[in-house]
């Protein structure tokens, strides 16, 4: 019961934001950077948070990443290991402003 | 993803699969099931219309001319749930017979890991159909695990479904075993070719691999924006050869896809 409830807790931490990863903000149908430098090489886990009152979609056909955030909420994708370049992203519901691009260095 | 989360589904997934092998399922040639089917998911809140049609070639008349047509509306329920409901029209194999309506499907698709999370992503298929005619032919339940990898450009998805007829006129008694594979080459997101292979490998107690259908053949697959309205246009299109006596020289497959926010 012990290990449950320690593999449980580290489980619970695990899932929640670290400070060290990296993070977009989606507001007023932009990304918040428009241009985030990730290292090149390892593997991460980025926090998409969405601050609109209406739902987004993070995606890259260069990442091979599409996922929905909802309004309000908070969303993790696990990207990597990167080689080094750019890589471009956007929200498909509103793609005219909302444009992006990983730079792996 | 908590850990209670990535409990609920798997509970859930697991009852399903009791479920079904409580009743049990054999695989029978089903050409509207030529689709390989990912475990990512795009999120809750998002649907789908889609087209599924199929068509034999055969030289042998008791082979040409099978054919499925599906239309389906499928639903995001929440990130790691989506819900579609079929509805097939079907023409048999042979001279003389024509095209009629099959019955209606039921399928759920959950997402157990995110997106590059593990070396592979992992979901779970469950799927009910009910047949139009219970006299002459049987219902289904399937069930199996989606596994998907990805290798530099290119995408690998496997399916291993579990089948099991239900009803009185079951052909194949016991669980069957189906597997749907799919390597693609994400070369441009308009056009990403792929090769395909499907297979039957009928009742794990009467294994027979001379009445086995198995295709394999090339595909492609794409999307498009659709400028004036809201979402993607998706299509998946292949021609796949048959290596056994049992399966049809030839089978055509062509899907379409609507995705739009709802």
């Amino acid at each position: 019961m012990r290990a449950f409830l320690l593999a449980l807790t580290i489980s619970l931490l695990a899932s929640s934001a670290n400070a060290d990863d990296p993070q977009l903000i989606i507001k007023d149908h932009k990304f918040q950077p428009e241009r985030l430098e990730v290292p090149a090489g390892v593997k991460f886990r980025l926090m998409v948070r969405n601050n609109d009152p209406t739902a987004e979609e993070f995606e890259s056909f260069q990442l091979n990443r599409e996922k929905v955030v909802p309004p309000g909420k908070e969303i993790p994708v696990f990207l990597g290991p990167l080689d080094r370049g750019e890589y471009p992203f956007f929200g498909d519901f509103h793609q005219d402003t909302a444009k992006g691009v990983i730079v792996a260095k | 993803m908590p850990l209670y989360q990535r409990a609920g589904r798997w509970i859930l997934g697991s009852g399903v699969a009791l479920v079904l092998v409580a009743l049990a399922v054999p695989a029978r040639a089903d050409i509207g099931e030529l689709y390989v089917y990912s475990p990512v998911l795009d999120g809750a809140g998002i649907a789908e219309i889609e087209y599924r049609g199929a068509r034999t070639f055969d030289s042998d008349p008791t082979r040409d001319n099978q054919q499925s047509q599906k239309m389906s509306f499928g639903y995001g329920i929440t990130d790691w749930w989506f819900v579609e409901a079929y509805g097939e029209l079907a023409r048999d194999p042979g001279p003389g017979n024509s095209t009629h309506f099959d019955g209606t499907e039921w399928e759920s698709i959950f997402q157990l890991t995110e997106p590059g999370e593990y070396w592979a992503n992992l979901g779970l298929i469950a799927e009910y159909e009910r047949v139009a005619n219970r006299k002459t032919d049987s219902d289904e339940l399937e069930f199996g695990p989606l596994v998907e990898h990805d290798f530099g450009p290119t995408t690998m998805d496997l399916n291993l479904v579990l089948v099991r007829q239900l009803g009185p006129a079951i052909s194949e008694p016991g669980v069957s075993i189906a597997y749907r594979w799919e390597t693609r080459w994400r070369l441009y997101p308009q056009f990403q070719p792929a090769i395909e292979a499907f297979g039957d490998f009928g009742p794990v107690s009467h294994f027979s691999p001379g009445a086995q259908q198995q295709l394999i053949g090339p595909g492609f697959a794409g999307k498009f924006r659709l400028g004036f309205l809201p979402g993607d246009l998706g299509y998946d299109i292949g021609y796949l050869f048959g290596l056994t006596p049992s399966s049809p020289s030839g089978t055509a497959k062509i899907i379409l896809e609507y995705e739009f926010p709802l």
